[in-house]
Order: structure tokens, then sequence, then C-alpha cells
């Protein structure tokens, strides 16, 4: 492997990695704002892809830079009915946090089925948002990929200044450091979860219009990325944004390797051996305080 | 201004509260005694919308809390401030101060409320770019009332105030709670040591196995058999 080939697969897994990273921070906000473990976050993905996709070349033809906000919009709303219609009526029972594994996981099988029926089992692909490629002497990256790169850091950026500068996103953390606290200073918690799942939806949306025209669309495509986002925040350490940000980072770069040097069907796979690999040797996550 | 009737409530089986009954006038002062684990911090939540009664009511301005949402409650000016703090730990003083003018009424008066704890707990400001997990007790104790102070409060019902501080430290905080009361605030406190609190209290309610078995004015309250058996023991 020469040098030029090294910084190019550096390159495309840092890219990688910045989309398994919205996943991640998706799953990582719910989980400390309303303490679910949303497995139907994959389907947003996958929905999201095909709205867009059926918005665009699938059959309206819409504009794409039409369709983008449209539906990062939809995703939105749907990831705040999501948890309004089906997770906040299962908090009225006890044992409601485990019950809500199983409701989550069986959303995600209904969604992706629903994709199946809807369009068929036949991948799709989305238009990349720029053509072409950017060339400095030896190195090339498709211009696609810096938009992928730019678009995901900048939506995190985003992410931490809505957190950490708005009232309302100090209220999203708020409740996910006490949820009693927030009750008792009043905070609108119920709002303030769906708010959550919303906010998910939004990353999974824009993660899924990044990627598709990478990995095209196909209806159990959610899961590949969800799984990814799980190993990263369980390696990572659940709650713990440095050491997500450093995970998935580190783990799209082995698997951008992997997948070069012995094939791409290994992406998955790879991932999932090294999450039980440093687990036996690490249970509470490469960086964890758990 | 605050009227409980006739409360029971239950943790699983076990009966905590059994037909408690009180009274807390506008701009009034009452401090309810009592051993540890008799039900007084359970109280407390109910009256402030935290946990649901089994059966009774809570009037508060005449109108029943019970049904209402936290958030309506806190907008409403009844506002609790809890024993063991909820702070939220990894924000700092300052964002848990604004965490407290959340609600619709309190964000108009932000600002002249931030000036108000400052001055009553001058340590907060000096602090308050420091994360909450970082706070001694007593700190954190200032921290929470003045939390609450920022809701606009027009009633604080305040869960041991005094406990596990210093005793230079409980005295204060209730010249604060003291003073806090002296703008308007009417003040429903629980305790475990009568010593402080009785001084400032104007009415005392002893509660004892979840039951109210002492009521009267805080004068009255030393000479009483029951008042002296249950709270000091003599």
């Amino acid at each position: 492997m020469n040098v030029e080939t090294l910084i190019n697969l550096l390159l495309a897994g840092i890219t990688l990695g910045a989309v398994y990273l919205l996943m991640a921070m998706g799953l990582t906000l719910v989980y400390g704002v309303t303490k679910v473990f949303n497995y139907a976050q994959g389907s947003f993905f996958s929905w999201g892809g095909y709205l867009a996709w059926y918005l665009s070349v699938g059959y309206l033809n819409w504009n794409y830079w039409i369709v983008i906000p449209i539906t990062v919009l939809a995703l939105f709303l749907f990831g705040m009915l999501f948890e309004k219609a089906i997770v906040l009526p299962l908090r009225r029972f006890p044992g409601w946090d485990f019950t809500v594994i199983i409701v989550t996981l069986g959303c995600a099988l209904v969604l992706d089925n629903l994709i199946l029926v809807t369009f068929g089992p036949l991948s799709k692909s989305t238009p990349h948002l720029a053509e072409g490629t950017f060339t400095f002497g030896e190195f090339a990256i498709a211009k696609h990929d810096v938009i992928m790169f730019v678009v995901a850091i900048a939506m995190l950026g985003l992410l931490g200044l809505f957190l950490s500068k708005t009232r309302i996103g100090m209220a999203l953390r708020a409740v996910s450091q006490d949820n009693m606290g927030a009750r008792i200073v009043g905070l609108p918690v119920n709002t303030l979860y769906s708010l959550s799942f919303g906010i998910a939806a939004i990353l999974s949306a824009v993660a899924a219009i990044l990627l598709a025209p990478r990995t095209l669309l196909y209806p159990l495509v959610g899961w590949t990325t969800i799984l990814k986002a799980f190993v990263v925040i369980v390696l990572g350490g659940l709650g713990n944004i440095k050491g997500t940000v450093i995970a998935s980072f580190a783990l799209s770069i082995v698997e951008i390797f992997a997948t070069y040097l012995i094939g791409g069907i290994w992406g998955l796979p790879i991932f999932l051996i090294l999450m039980v690999a440093i687990l036996v040797f690490k249970p509470k996550g490469l960086f964890g305080a758990w | 201004m605050l009227k409980v009737n006739n409360i029971n409530f239950f943790y699983g089986e076990v009966q905590v509260l059994t037909n408690v009954s009180l009274e807390v006038n506008e701009g009034g002062f009452v401090a309810i005694f009592g051993p540890n684990g008799h039900g007084k911090s359970t109280l407390l939540k109910v009256i402030c919308g935290l946990l649901r009664p089994v059966s009774g009511s809570v009037e508060y301005d005449g109108k029943t809390v019970g049904g209402l949402r936290t958030q309506d409650i806190v907008n409403a000016g009844l506002v609790y401030v809890p024993e063991d703090r909820h702070l939220f730990p990894e924000m700092t003083v300052l964002e848990n101060l604004k965490m407290g003018a959340y609600c619709k009424n309190a964000r108009a008066t932000e600002s002249e409320n931030l000036d108000y704890v400052f001055h009553l707990f001058p340590k907060l400001e000096r602090l308050s770019k420091q994360v909450a997990s970082s706070l001694s007790g007593g700190e954190g104790r200032m921290l929470a009332i003045g939390r609450g102070l920022m809701s606009n409060p027009r009633f604080l019902a305040i869960d041991e105030p005094s406990f596990g501080l210093a005793p230079n430290l409980r005295v204060d905080v209730f010249k604060a709670i003291n003073e806090i009361r002296e703008r308007g605030v009417s003040i429903l406190l629980v305790e475990q040591s009568t010593s402080i609190a009785s001084d400032y209290a104007d009415r005392v309610y002893v509660l004892e196995d979840g039951k109210v078995v002492f009521e009267g004015d805080s004068d009255q309250a030393l000479s009483s058999e029951v008042f002296r058996k249950v709270c000091l023991g003599i």
C-alpha cells in the first residue's frame, strides 16, 4: 500500500466516521433525555433516505435542494410524533423501561417492512450532493465526500451550540442530568422527551442523505447504520461525548481499511468483532465511566 | 393560600401519610417537624404535585393542584426546594439558576431575580461559572434555594433546609429564608431539628408516623407535651 492509498483511505474513514457520529449522537441524546435506547432510529435513517429518494429521483423529480429541507422537516415531525404516540404512553406502566426496548424494536421491524412493501426490495440511489472530485497532485477526494464531512461536522457543531446556548437546549441537558430536578423547576419534560426524538430523527435524515449515495438504500439499510452507531456508543461510553467522537472515527477508519484489504462485506462483522474483543478486556468501553 | 385536606399516600402497601390536613396563610411561615422517615418530605412532594396522593386534595390559591402538570404548578408560583437538591450536576451555577427561570411567569423578571439571589447568597455569584457537582453541601443548598427563587415563587416548600449543614451555615440559611419570607413569599418547610426553625416559624405542625399529632402556634409548641415528646424526646 502506497502513501497515496493510505491517505485516501484515511480520508474516506474520517468522512464515514463523521456520519456515524451523527447517528451515535442521536442515540446518545435520546438516551440521555428519555432513558430510552431507540432501536427504531435506524428506521428513521431508512425512511429519511427513502423519502428523499421518492421526492427526487424516485418519483416526483423535485429539485434536490428543496427535497432536503422537506425530508429533514418531515423526519423531525415524525420523530416527535413517534415519541408522543408510542413511547410516552408506555411510561405509565411499571417496568416500562424494559417494555420500551421491545416496542421500539418492534416498530423498527414494522417501519422497515413498510419500506419493503412500499418501495420493493431493490436498492435505490439518491443523488450525490456534488459531482466530481477535488485533486491535489496524487490525492483525489470526491466532492460529495468533502460535503459529507463538512455537513456532518457542521450539524454536530450546531447541535453543540443549541445544547449549550439556547434555553431549550439547556433544558434538554437539564432533563438528562436530573429528571426529578427538571420537573421540580417546571421544565416541560414531556415536550423535551419528544423534542429529543425529533432532533435524533433530523440527525438520522441528514446522515441518510449524506450516506445513501455511498451505500445505496435497501429496506434494512437502517440496521447496518444503527448497529455501527451502537458499537460506537458502547466503545465510546454511553453519554461520553469525547469517547463517542474518538470511537466513531477510529471504528470507521478500521472499517475502511478492512473493506479495502479484505472486502466490503467485512465492514459490519469487523465492528462487532471489535466490540466483543474490546468489551472482553474493557467492559466499560474504551474510555469507560459508564 | 394553601390548604391540604385529608391526604393519604402509600408507597406500595405502606401507608406513609394518613389524613394529613394543614393550612398556610398568605405570607405565613409554617414548619413541619417530626423524626426522619415519618412522611415529611413525601408530604411536600404531594403538595407540589410531584407525587399523586391516593386520596385527599391540595388547594393552592383556591385551585386544586391535583391533575395539574408540574410546569403549571411551578408557573403558578408553588415551588419545591428539594432536600437532596436535585441540581443539574454538569451545568454551571449560573445555568442551574437559569433553568429555575424556565417557566413563563419567571422569564420577565429573570435578571432581577438573579440579582436578588446573588444579593442573598453572594457566594453563588463568585461560583457562578463552576459546575454544580463541585459545590460543597452548603453551597449546593444555597443553589437549590436560589434556583427555587428564580421561578418567581409566591410559595416555597423547602425540604430540610439545614440538614447536614454546619451550625453556622444553618443560621445563615434560615436568615436567608426569613428574608425571602419578608418579601412576601409564603414558606412551608420541614425539618428534623426544631432548634432554629421554631424561632422563625409562626405556626408548627408535628408529623409522627404519617399523622399530624400536633398543630399550633410556635410559641405554644414548647409547652405542649406531644411536641416535646416527639421532637425533643423529653
